[in-house]
């Protein structure tokens, strides 16, 4: 049971009678619910919204750059980063992760990180963008072990390889830590999606990712080259 | 309000649909007694709500619904509040007496019983605000105003209280009372900047203390979603008498944070960007949005992202947005995950 949900009844008519004072208090009304089990669900990232992004058609052995999720320890305490569950239906048949790592924007509440591009998806590695006044290359470091100190704020760059025709989803997204020396789990409410499909059209690289490549020192993902832009 | 009696009352769709003029006795979820100081606890008994009759307030689970807390003391002051409950949160709360008792009014030995009565008095039609809309050149919004077969409701607007003594003054938020039965999908490309309106029946209820005679404490409350199709050009009129019609909606500056948190990029790639749960915010059209059946009243209703009202947004080519522009999906001080309001430009490299 829980005392989370609190709205205060701002109504009322106020005459100008003593009534108003005989005030009731609602103390509390408590509903029965139900929690989890397995690994204890934390509190340590911030509870993100319920928001969904869709990848467009890819052909096999094509490969996409999800940098997507934005996660922000607003605990009082580091927490340390041990895996993040990429799965859904189409996950490892449809589609695989080759490559999961860690982005950081921000060490602690103050220290931002200046080279940090955009939440799209994205066609190089790493992640590059033209931003602003030039290029931007998104710095990007190992899953396991990362250090979340307090305030600290880092995105998960995701790589998945087009393997056959079909559809995935990654109905959220699952973070494994540690704080504490006590190992959490957080369900974050981000929804990716997207197609796998023989003839699906070719989208050349964004024209604001394509510039960046060569002066970044980045690479196109696989199936995509240089020549064609969009924009 | 000490050693009162308290009911925590549901009203049920087919009551609310009740025609004007009906009486009925809503469902008692809980009761009891206030103590010496005026407080009162209790654990409600939900069992008997459907759940398809259960709302989803934008945190992705159909788990709240309206109830009326009533107390009633033994010097017959009464208060009737409605708020909104969501299973397995506790709620908690101060009601003030709305309809006092006469001066000099004999104490009882105890309070009276509550009866849990309420009527129909009245109904009205209204265009409600549902969200400011953006979008920017080369991009397609869609806003989807829909219902499903697990989530029916989810819009909330203030009610507007009628007090015993006709008075009129804004309430708490209400879910709309009746389940969304038609689609009714909004879409708009290109730079646009309006707000859009839904069209809903309202209703005012009396809640009885004991009877429904004299004059007790009323409320105009959201009932049901007509089914007209989203529009933003809103055909009622202001407290001025003149039709509201388009009202356009000023963006904030754009806002993109010292590690370039606050935005998502639209590319061709993207197959859309949608969301569907919320942080609220509340929607008074620059005060246009009025109750003409409770005294001009001023009310807001909510923005509320969330499974059945929800925006996407999609890349669409236009040569107004080409190299050197990036459509962008934003929050202004605020991720577009956070956001109160989704906000969508074409912006200038040069200004990321």
């Amino acid at each position: 049971m829980t005392l989370a949900r609190i709205r205060p009844i701002a109504h009322g008519v106020r005459t100008a009678r003593r009534w108003a004072a005989r005030a009731l208090v609602l103390a509390s009304l408590l509903i029965l619910s139900g929690c989890g089990g397995g690994v204890p669900a934390g509190t340590a990232l911030a509870q993100e919204l319920w928001t969904s992004i869709g990848a467009k058609a890819i052909r096999p052995g094509f490969e996409i750059g999800l940098l997507y999720y934005d996660l922000e320890n607003t605990s009082t305490s580091t927490i340390v980063i041990d895996s993040v569950g990429i799965a859904g239906p189409g996950i490892g048949t449809v589609v695989r992760p080759v490559q999961v790592r860690m982005a950081p924007l921000r060490f602690g509440w103050h220290h931002y990180v200046s080279t940090s591009v955009a939440l799209s998806l994205y066609t190089t590695d790493p992640p590059v963008n033209f931003e602003g006044k030039g290029c931007r290359k998104q710095g990007l470091v190992p899953l396991k072990g990362f250090q979340m100190t307090p305030g600290s704020e880092a995105r998960i760059w995701v790589v998945l390889r087009a393997m056959r025709p079909g559809r995935w989803v990654i109905p959220s997204h699952v973070i494994y830590y540690t704080q504490d020396g006590a190992e959490y789990r957080q369900v974050e409410p981000l929804r990716a999606y997207g197609l796998v499909a023989d003839q699906a059209a070719y989208i050349p690289p964004y024209y604001a990712e394509a510039e960046c490549v060569h002066p970044e020192g980045a690479a196109f993902l696989r199936g995509y080259h240089s020549g064609r832009v969009s924009g | 309000m000490a050693n009162a009696n308290v009911g925590i009352f549901y009203m049920s769709p087919s009551q609310a649909a009740s025609a004007d003029g009906t009486t009925f006795t809503m469902t008692e979820l809980a009761s009891g007694t206030t103590d010496a100081s005026g407080q009162f606890s209790a654990t409600l008994d939900t069992s008997s709500i459907a759940p398809s009759d259960l709302a989803d307030i934008g945190d992705g689970t159909s788990d709240a619904f309206n109830a009326v807390i009533e107390a009633l003391d033994p010097s017959g002051n009464f208060t009737a509040n409605w708020v909104i409950i969501t299973e397995g949160s506790g709620y908690s709360g101060t009601a003030s007496v709305n309809d006092p008792a006469p001066a000099g009014s004999p104490a009882a030995a105890s309070a009276p019983p509550l009866s849990g009565k309420s009527v129909v008095l009245a109904h009205g039609y209204r265009y409600t605000p549902v969200t400011p809309l953006n979008s920017g050149y080369g991009i397609q919004v869609v806003l989807n105003y829909t219902t499903s077969s697990e989530t029916t409701r989810q819009t909330e607007v203030q009610e507007g209280v009628v007090a015993a003594s006709g008075g009129v003054s804004v309430g708490a938020y209400q879910i709309e009372d009746q389940s969304r039965m038609i689609t009714s999908p909004d879409s708009q490309s290109g730079s646009y900047h309006n707000w859009v309106w839904a069209d809903y029946e309202y209703k005012e209820y009396r809640t009885c203390a004991q009877n429904c005679g004299g004059s007790p404490p009323g409320a105009w409350k959201p009932y049901e979603f007509t089914g007209q199709a989203i529009t933003d050009n809103n055909p009622n009129k202001d407290k001025n008498g003149q039709v509201i019609g388009i009202q356009g909606y000023t963006q904030p500056n754009f806002t993109p944070g010292s590690s370039n948190q606050n935005w998502f990029r639209l590319t061709p790639s993207n197959s859309g960007w949608s969301r569907s749960s919320g942080t609220r915010e509340s929607n008074d059209v620059n005060g246009s949005f009025i109750f003409p059946f409770a005294s001009n009243l001023g009310i807001d209703s909510l923005t509320t992202y969330g499974s059945i009202t929800s925006v996407q947004y999609n890349w669409i080519s236009s040569g107004s947005c080409g190299t050197g522009f990036t459509r962008v999906i934003w929050g202004h001080d605020s991720t577009p995950a956070d956001t109160g309001r989704v906000q969508a430009s074409c912006i200038p490299d040069s200004q990321l």
